[in-house]
């Protein structure tokens, strides 16, 4: 269906989400942290990133900041293990379309998905 | 010897010993005069014991004070020691321990006070820490059991899948708990009406009051603005509120107050409930106290917390009709 670029440093988080996209038929590619992201966007030119916001190396948050520069309209999903969801919703002007709170309901970002390529697809 | 002779000698006699009883009457009497002395003396002298007494103290008082004239502070203890000994002087054995115990009473609170916060911080920071890397591994078997539970080869165990799921999801609900424990920066705080936050807690409140059928009033009063955090305060207020409703009955009446008092803002969550025993008052805000089944123990911790860091007093009025949360905040200068 779709192009899904996935950066998180954790692999049990990693693997559940290759999984999940991949039986939704999408194609996946992973990266461990913000800077390994970035490279990955450029050569794979993704649809949708989802990204976890600590990370070593580059942080999501860096990570998206320079992807911005290169692109402004890639589908953002933002997952972070902090509760202060408040904080993250001052960072608007990054474009990020969801954040899920892990440890998160694993069948709603799924549906987030699609509903994002539904939209692309629109 | 001649009768007259014999009549002579025995005037004599007589005269002798009239002259020898008068002495010994005087004798008697100078004895008895001694006697009386003596026990005045006796009784002077028993007076004089307690006068001693006495002296001695205010010897001990003036040489104390003389010795700690030049130094203020050490006069100051110096009169604080003098006070102890005069009130033990003076019999007031009673209301020197009363002194005491007030001193010592104050001190072992101040040092409750100050373990607590202690704890609290500790606490803070530990959870701020380990959040993160605990909600990772929890994510991936969260996922994973949902996945697993949905897959119609393990459709009969469904139940089962879901009842991880939830206590993981428990679990996560102490983690936030934990999180919230961590102080509130300076920065976050900004200049608005606590009525503002109470009127949107409000509803959140309302829902679950009906559905409990229990009642809840809102009085909000002319109060000033307060460098408050929204986020915080609200959880303070919400936590305060559930605490309340659980407390009570079905329909009781859940009182949400905000007015001034004494120069400063004051927050009262009052409910009917059955109130709080006087063994476990002052054991509230400890982290992992508590008297329910499912708590976790941290909600009125969390409060606690939240109020110093709005250097805000918690104080607590409870009996068998019901028990009230004050929450007083300084009025800040803008």
């Amino acid at each position: 269906m779709g192009k899904i670029l996935i950066a998180e440093d954790q692999l049990g988080v990693r693997t559940l989400l290759v999984e999940i996209f991949q039986d939704d038929e999408h194609v996946v590619k992973t990266a461990e942290n913000g800077e390994e992201a970035l490279r990955l966007f450029i050569d794979f030119e993704p649809e949708l990133i989802v990204l976890d916001m600590k990370m070593p190396v580059m942080n999501g948050l860096e990570a998206l900041r320079k992807i911005r520069l290169l692109d402004s309209q890639v589908a953002v999903i933002m997952m972070t293990a902090y509760v202060d969801i408040v904080t993250l919703a001052t960072e608007k002007d990054l474009g990020i379309l969801y954040y899920m709170s892990k440890p998160f309901d694993l069948f709603e970002l799924r549906e987030r998905v699609r509903e994002i390529f539904l939209e692309i697809a629109s | 010897m001649s009768i007259a002779g014999a009549i002579l000698k025995g005037g004599h006699w007589a005269t002798e010993l009239v002259i020898a009883n008068k002495e010994l009457a005087f004798q008697n009497e100078e004895k008895e005069k001694r006697a009386a002395e003596l026990v005045i003396a006796n009784i002077e002298l028993a007076f004089q014991n307690d006068e001693k007494d006495k002296r001695a103290a205010e010897l001990v008082i003036a040489n104390i004070e003389l010795a700690f004239q030049n130094d203020e502070k050490d006069k100051r203890a110096a009169e604080l020691v003098i006070a102890n000994i005069e009130l033990a002087f003076q019999g007031k054995e009673k209301d020197k321990r009363a002194v005491e115990f007030i001193t010592e009473h104050q001190h072992r609170l101040l040092e409750e006070k100050m373990a607590r916060l202690d704890q609290l911080n500790l606490m803070g920071q530990m959870a701020a820490g380990i959040g993160h890397e605990i909600r990772n591994p929890m994510t991936t078997v969260r996922g994973y059991l949902q996945l697993l539970g949905g897959k119609p080869e393990y459709a009969t165990r469904k139940p089962t899948f879901d009842l991880m799921i939830s206590e993981l999801d428990q679990a996560n609900t102490i983690i936030t708990e934990f999180l919230s424990l961590a102080p509130t920066k300076q920065t976050e705080l900004k200049f608005q009406n606590l009525n503002d936050i109470l009127s949107k807690s409000y509803p959140l409140i309302e829902g679950d009051t009906f559905t409990q059928n229990k009642q809840i009033i809102l009085i909000p009063g002319q109060i000033p603005n307060l460098e408050l955090n929204k986020k915080r305060i609200t959880q303070l207020v919400l936590n305060l509120a559930c605490n309340g409703l659980e407390a009570m009955q079905e329909r009781g009446c859940l009182t949400i107050k905000s007015y001034v008092e004494d120069g400063k803002v004051v927050l009262a969550i009052e409910d009917e409930g059955c109130g709080i025993p006087p063994e476990n008052i002052r054991k509230l805000g400890t982290p992992f106290f508590t008297t329910k089944d499912s708590g976790t123990g941290l909600g009125l911790a969390t409060c606690y917390n939240i109020a110093q860091s709005h250097n805000a007093k918690v104080h607590v009025k409870s009996s068998s009709k019901g028990t009230t949360f004050f929450i007083s905040f300084p009025v800040s200068e803008s």
